[in-house]
């Protein structure tokens, strides 16, 4: 699965780093970082991530060819 | 008006969620990996998909409203029929029935109240063609063009969190600002010492700050503008005046949007009451077993305040609802998830974020970093516990607070 931040829409809430630990991570600048591929047992932390994202951020691709509709 | 029946022994062939904005969203979209396979309706008043408020008071005043970036997106098809731009009128628990304003008559077995709040509108639609209010896409779209205008005198009335945005974002589009406040600045949120580093941070970005003031009458100008003129009291001992400004905001708080349940039998007033589980509750007190509420318009047990029931108007519980609701729609009972409250507002260039119910508390302590830096950790605390926390320009220093929290406001006895 890919995982992508969009750091335009980033605000630095922090949520997915207590959703997805294991993904989401700040380095001691308070930068946000990503582990951009993961295992599928990341799949439903990941979800909960993007979920509560408030700057709506965070994307979850499956290959790529996982379609985001509504 | 309904049996004890336990709704695990029913079937739950066809859910209806009434309200298409994030709360409701969220439920239906939690709805199916959850194991739903049935009917799926969403209705929403809005004519517009589901979108994402909380811009609307910031980037989108700025740049307008873009509703491609704005639109709520799932990684779970939905598959649901949507009816939107229609509001719906009735409900009969009775009977299990939704009544919607086209005359369409939806059967349900599960039923998602999720119909959120509407700006309090100032009272007899007073001022003129200038007033704007903000809630919706369609008011912000308003609001953006006529801040588009150069140096415009722009008058808000209410220092929330929406007025207190607004604010901040006319002042940086360089308008001549005044915020009219009949408390202080985010005080019923943030408490006395917090609200008063906000109200020094509007001033000091040139705000003209008006605590304890109230709008007397407000009135259009006598030229042909459209500028509204506005009488203002001060309940300090300072008298009235008055403002004359071209663009009015009134950013008054919000009102649940419940009134259509007015002869269901729930208890709506202020709000739907629920269980900890977001089950409805009758006038009696009873739970209406498959009919859940979520998001503004929900009421429910708030453990930071020892199970008092509120509505916390906030983005994350919004969303930490859909999961609570969707359980308890499919009959597994929730885990004893608590629901704690988080927020965010972004004001004259700064980072405000806060968990728990910081406006709950009795006491301020600066724990970490100083106000004068604009960057900081407060925490608040109720008769000694901690019930919230506020960052400025420190977000992963909030952490560990809101874990802190998170076990505080943990619902005790989930197998109630």
């Amino acid at each position: 699965m890919l995982v992508t931040v969009d750091y335009d829409r980033c605000e630095g809430h922090g949520l997915c780093t207590l959703s997805a630990p294991d993904v989401f991570s700040f380095d001691n600048r308070g930068n946000l970082d990503v582990v951009e591929r993961v295992g599928a047992e990341h799949r439903a932390a990941v979800e909960e991530s993007v979920r509560m994202c408030p700057a709506l951020a965070i994307r979850l691709a499956n290959d790529g060819a996982h379609a985001v509709r509504h | 008006m309904l049996s004890g029946i336990e709704h695990a022994d029913r079937p739950m062939d066809r859910i209806v969620v009434v309200g298409a904005s994030l709360a409701g969203y969220r439920t239906a979209e939690a709805l199916r990996p959850a194991g739903f396979h049935g009917a799926l309706t969403i209705i929403g008043e809005e004519a517009h998909a589901p979108y994402n408020r909380p811009p609307l008071t910031k980037v989108s005043l700025v740049n307008g409203p873009d509703v491609a970036t704005l639109s709520l997106t799932s990684t779970v098809d939905l598959e649901a029929r949507w009816i939107l731009g229609v509001r719906a009128t009735a409900l009969d628990l009775t009977r299990r029935e939704i009544r919607l304003e086209t005359g369409e008559i939806l059967p349900f077995d599960g039923l998602v109240i999720a119909t959120g709040a509407s700006a309090r509108r100032l009272p007899g639609e007073a001022g003129g063609p200038g007033v704007h209010h903000i809630r919706t896409l369609d008011d912000a779209a308003a609001l953006h063009r006529a801040l588009t205008q150069r140096d415009q005198r722009v008058l808000v009335i209410g220092a929330g969190f929406l007025g207190s945005e607004v604010a901040s974002t006319a002042a940086s589009l360089g308008h001549r600002v005044t915020l009219v406040e009949a408390a202080s600045p985010m005080l019923a949120a943030l408490g006395p010492e917090l609200s008063a580093y906000c109200a020094d941070l509007h001033r000091g970005r040139g705000v003209d700050l008006r605590t304890t003031t109230t709008v007397r009458a407000l009135t259009p100008a006598d030229d042909r503008s459209s500028a509204s003129v506005a009488v203002l009291a001060n309940h300090a001992g300072r008298g009235a005046s008055s403002v004359e400004a071209d663009i009015v905001v009134a950013a008054l708080g919000a009102t649940p949007n419940s009134g259509w349940l007015w002869d269901s039998g729930l208890d709506y007033c202020h709000g739907v009451a629920t269980d900890d589980t977001l089950t409805a509750l009758e006038t009696t007190g009873a739970r209406v077993p498959g009919v859940v509420a979520v998001g503004d318009v929900a009421r429910a047990p708030q453990p930071l305040l020892d199970g008092a029931r509120a509505i916390v108007e906030h983005w994350s519980s919004a969303v930490a609802h859909s999961r609570i609701a969707a359980a308890t729609l499919l009959g597994d009972r929730p885990q004893a998830a608590a629901v704690l409250p988080s927020f965010w507002t972004d004001q004259h260039g700064l980072q405000i974020r806060g968990v728990g119910l910081p406006g709950a508390a009795d006491t301020t302590t600066i724990v970490d970093g100083t106000m004068e830096d604009h960057r900081f950790v407060a925490t608040r605390t109720r008769r000694g516990r901690l019930v919230g926390a506020v960052a400025v320009n420190n977000t992963p220093a909030l952490f560990r607070f809101r874990s802190e929290l998170e076990s505080a406001s943990r619902i005790p006895d989930p197998t109630r």
